[in-house]
């Protein structure tokens, strides 16, 4: 794997937070960051049905990851925190860790308000969240 | 005059003993590191010799500055009483040296660890498949 590309909500305070922090880790791939609901988001990952509810984790040849393994999978790619995503993956750990990634993404939104984090998200094509 | 020899003689003993042991410990510390080290940083050869150099500098400055603080005697003592002192302080410095030694070793293998680490794939296997990017 040389190349990761990460589906985050852009209309969440926190996914852009946490897009933020990613942008700033050295990675051991390449990481790209794309909106969820950018035109390359749609072409590439629109028969997805988590595309903008979960967050999506592809690489460069189509194997992708959804949801808490996902984040993992994020994890995994940075250099400082792979051993996490090792341990966080054990069979100890791994119930607790996917049960709480579940539960962040759930209640992004209401994570990013008591944060504070009044964001303008002026570069985002699509200002309503997602879901049906 | 009568019992300062032996005084003198436990401290030269000891700081030849410990300097010795010091020298022995930080080259089997230096060679042997230097193998896990380069594993680590394959790609970066001058860097593994980089930190091999400053960990055995370090090691040789807390060694030394710790053998030759430990060392308390009298100027007048026995023969008895300069060679308990001399086995009590060796003995203390050996378990000491001991116990660094194998942090030194801990810290290597974390090392290393992480440096294999770097060569895993993802922890958890893919779960679905979309198309790949275009080149």
């Amino acid at each position: 794997m040389t190349s990761l590309t990460v589906v985050y909500d852009e209309t969440c305070a926190l996914c852009r937070r946490a897009r933020d922090w990613l942008l700033t880790q050295p990675c051991n791939v390449e990481v790209r960051l794309i909106d969820a609901g950018s035109d390359e988001a749609r072409t590439r990952f629109g028969h997805l049905p988590w595309l903008g509810k979960e967050l999506v984790v592809a690489d460069e040849t189509g194997r992708a990851w959804i949801g808490p393994a996902a984040f993992i999978t994020c994890l995994w790619a940075t250099r400082r925190y792979r051993a996490w995503a090792y341990r966080l993956s054990r069979p100890s750990l791994a119930p607790f860790a996917e049960r709480f990634f579940y539960s962040v993404s759930k209640n992004r939104r209401r994570f990013g308000s008591l944060a504070g984090k009044k964001v303008e998200c002026s570069w985002c094509e699509r200002k309503e969240p997602h879901g049906h | 005059m009568s019992g300062s020899g032996y005084g003198i003689l436990v401290y030269l003993v000891y700081a030849a003993v410990a300097v010795g042991l010091t020298i022995w410990l930080a080259r089997t510390l230096f060679r042997s590191g230097a193998v896990f080290l380069q594993d680590v940083f394959s790609d970066r050869p001058g860097l593994a010799e980089a930190i091999n150099r400053l960990l055995v500098t370090g090691f040789y400055m807390l060694n030394l500055g710790y053998a030759l603080y430990i060392i308390r005697t009298e100027s007048s003592l026995d023969a008895f009483g300069a060679v308990r002192t001399l086995v009590n302080r060796l003995a203390l410095l050996l378990v000491t040296l001991a116990v660094i030694h194998f942090v030194n070793v801990l810290v290597f293998w974390k090392l290393r660890a992480r440096g294999e680490e770097r060569r895993l794939p993802p922890p958890i296997a893919p779960q679905v498949m979309v198309p790949p990017t275009q080149a």
